[in-house]
């Protein structure tokens, strides 16, 4: 069976530029060899990536998600994992600049805050590991504990805190696991949920649920498009553009992640991009899908 | 098993749309049935065989109907929907389906949770509690709903469809259609525990039923069974490969993109007459083939 995410491979057509992203591997022969290098599956890579972390191996880790950085350029979960994979060879200038970029992409991503924070003592910046903190008490003082995110903020909190008053040097060897021993299955199961938390119109605990199961699966098209989708649900515009720009960019026929991306323009009022985006569709489900048919009717209701 | 989160594989059996009246290019098949069966599961035996059919008037057109709507990916509306799943997804032929697993509503294989909130907000209950999927052809099933009480089934389905799965409410003539087949399912009119070879001509009667619908003059939409024939002929398209099967293949994309034009009934008909000339020549070929069905999918 497919788990969870069976939903979102459905959701890719019968068709489609290959999702894979890179260059064609060279063997088709039909592209130029300037265009030609290796084919990398994020996903998959990302995987390999989180397997490379439980190991504590971390070079290899690292070149895993920079792999994946390639493609899913602004995903906030590989940069925190790249982060990961320098704090485990103790590079932490390095860990610093992925973490940086981690939280740019995604400032819920508390986790990546806490060891942004650890990594910035590391090097001598405890003004920026102390910006950090701020940062994270605001986040804490604003939930008050209402947040789906509490308890990572608190831990964020904690492990910076820790660093800053060791009790006694701490090896790096001893920090591991860097990641924790979560198997596949958490992540569709966590992906299961969030759909289920978007049924019920909770999108803040949703996307807490999408942020959890991308840690886990890595820069996953249906993950992202749950992202978008949520955060257009709640009025945040930008960022769902955002995340379905990423999931196309991985999967450009995803079917769902096309959907809603009409259904955007649509909300902009932008028909001309709307009906292309069926028109996409359209050409993806030449035996129909439900995508093509939601979108259809989006547009012939803003036309009334 | 085949595990959505290995993208990987999934993307290598997807393939390439062109856009074009050719349709996808398919590199190796990839059956929307075996998204949701168990790891255990036989894939060659679960697309080559099915439950027995079990009805008590197998020829009328109502009926017939029913069925090619039961098997429509699009009657149901949410995240269903967009799985393309239908009700013959959890009921075989009208059956039961012991090998059904979808993540988060299964349970052991053959279970669903049909009040979970990833469907729809209506049922949900919040509680992960998958029950066997029933067999509606046998006294369990046919005991879900009075099936002779007037509407009641009809009512009752009516709620299955905008309740459990978000879906839109559907014309009078879909619902009737649909109680149709389910009230004729019947264990009495089979040998329950065969099965039944699944056949392109399983299909056909399905597309013929809908054609002579759209061909009567009904007024009222119509799009519930235009999509249900639609889908009729994907699911014959992914026995008829584009790489062995070009013309055929061809002729089933521009007879799907067709249904929602106009045109005289005579035309699709004789536009089906001539499909199953191609079907049946094509058969021994094809994936309805177990034989070529398993090396494809070796």
């Amino acid at each position: 069976m497919k788990r969870a995410l069976l939903i979102a491979v459905a959701t890719l057509a019968l068709s489609g530029a290959p999702a894979l992203a890179g260059g064609g591997g060279g063997s088709s022969g039909s592209s130029a060899p300037s265009s030609s290098g290796p084919s990398y599956d994020p996903v998959e890579e990302y995987q390999k990536g989180v397997e490379h972390l439980k190991a504590g191996e971390y070079s290899k880790a690292e070149r895993a998600f920079k792999r994946v950085t390639k493609v899913a350029k602004k995903d906030a979960n590989t940069r925190y994992m790249l982060g990961l994979a320098h704090y485990g060879q103790e590079e932490y200038k390095a860990a610093a600049k992925s973490l940086e970029r981690a939280v740019k992409y995604d400032a819920a991503l508390y986790q990546a805050h806490g060891k942004l924070g650890v990594s910035y003592l590391k090097i001598d910046k405890a003004e920026k590991a102390d910006a950090v903190l701020a940062t994270l008490r605001s986040a804490e003082a604003t939930c008050a504990g209402a947040c789906p995110e509490t308890a990572k903020i608190a831990a964020a909190i904690a492990e910076i805190e820790a660093a800053k008053a060791p009790a006694e040097p701490i090896e790096t060897s001893s920090v591991a696991p860097l990641v924790q021993q979560v198997s596949l299955e958490t992540g569709d199961v966590l992906y299961s949920e969030a759909l289920r938390l978007i049924n019920l119109e909770q999108y803040d605990a949703a996307i807490a649920e999408l942020r959890d199961a991308g840690a886990v699966l890595g820069p996953h098209p249906d993950v992202l498009t749950y992202i978008g989708f949520a955060n257009r649900k709640k009025g945040e515009k930008e960022t769902a553009f955002a995340y379905y720009s990423a999931a196309l960019a991985i999967a450009p026929d995803h079917l769902s992640a096309n959907e809603y991306l009409g259904e955007y323009y649509v909300e902009l009022g932008d028909m001309d991009r709307a009906q292309a985006q069926l028109d996409k569709l359209n050409a993806l489900c030449p035996f129909g899908c439900a995508q093509t048919e939601e979108l259809a009717k989006w547009i012939a209701e803003a036309d009334v | 098993m085949r595990l959505t989160i290995t993208i990987a594989a999934a993307f290598a059996a997807v393939v390439a749309c062109q856009g074009t009246d050719s349709g996808p290019v398919q590199t190796q098949p990839d059956f929307k049935a075996l998204d949701w069966i168990s790891d255990d599961a036989d894939p060659v035996a679960h697309l080559t065989s099915q439950p027995a059919t079990c009805l008590t008037a197998p020829q009328d057109p109502s009926v017939q109907r029913g069925e090619l709507l039961f098997n429509s990916p699009l009657l149901l509306g949410g995240q269903a929907a967009k799985a393309g799943l239908s009700c013959a997804s959890c009921h075989r032929n009208g059956r039961g389906n012991t090998e059904f697993v979808f993540s988060g509503i299964s349970g052991a294989p053959g279970t669903a949770d049909v009040t979970s909130g990833l469907f729809s907000k209506v049922r949900a209950d919040r509680v992960f509690n998958p029950v066997p999927i029933p067999d509606l052809a046998a006294p369990e099933g046919r005991l879900l709903v009075d099936r002779d009480a007037e509407g009641a089934l009809e009512a009752f389905l009516s709620a299955q469809i905008t309740e459990e799965f978000s879906g839109a409410a559907p014309e009078g003539p879909v619902i009737q259609d649909l109680a149709a087949y389910i009230r004729a399912l019947d264990a009495a009119m089979c040998d329950a525990h065969s099965d039944k070879a699944q056949s392109w001509q399983d299909e056909t009667m399905r597309l013929r039923a809908g054609a002579a619908y759209l061909g009567s003059g009904r007024d009222g939409d119509l799009s519930a069974y235009q999509l249900a024939m639609r889908a009729a002929l994907g699911r014959l398209y992914e026995r008829y490969p584009k790489s062995e099967f070009g013309d055929l293949s061809q002729a089933l994309v521009l007879l799907g993109r067709a249904l929602g034009q106009p045109g005289e009934p005579a035309e699709l008909a004789a536009r089906i007459d001539a499909l199953e000339q191609e079907l049946r020549r094509g058969e021994h070929r094809s994936l309805y083939d177990a034989e070529q069905l398993s090396s494809a999918l070796r």
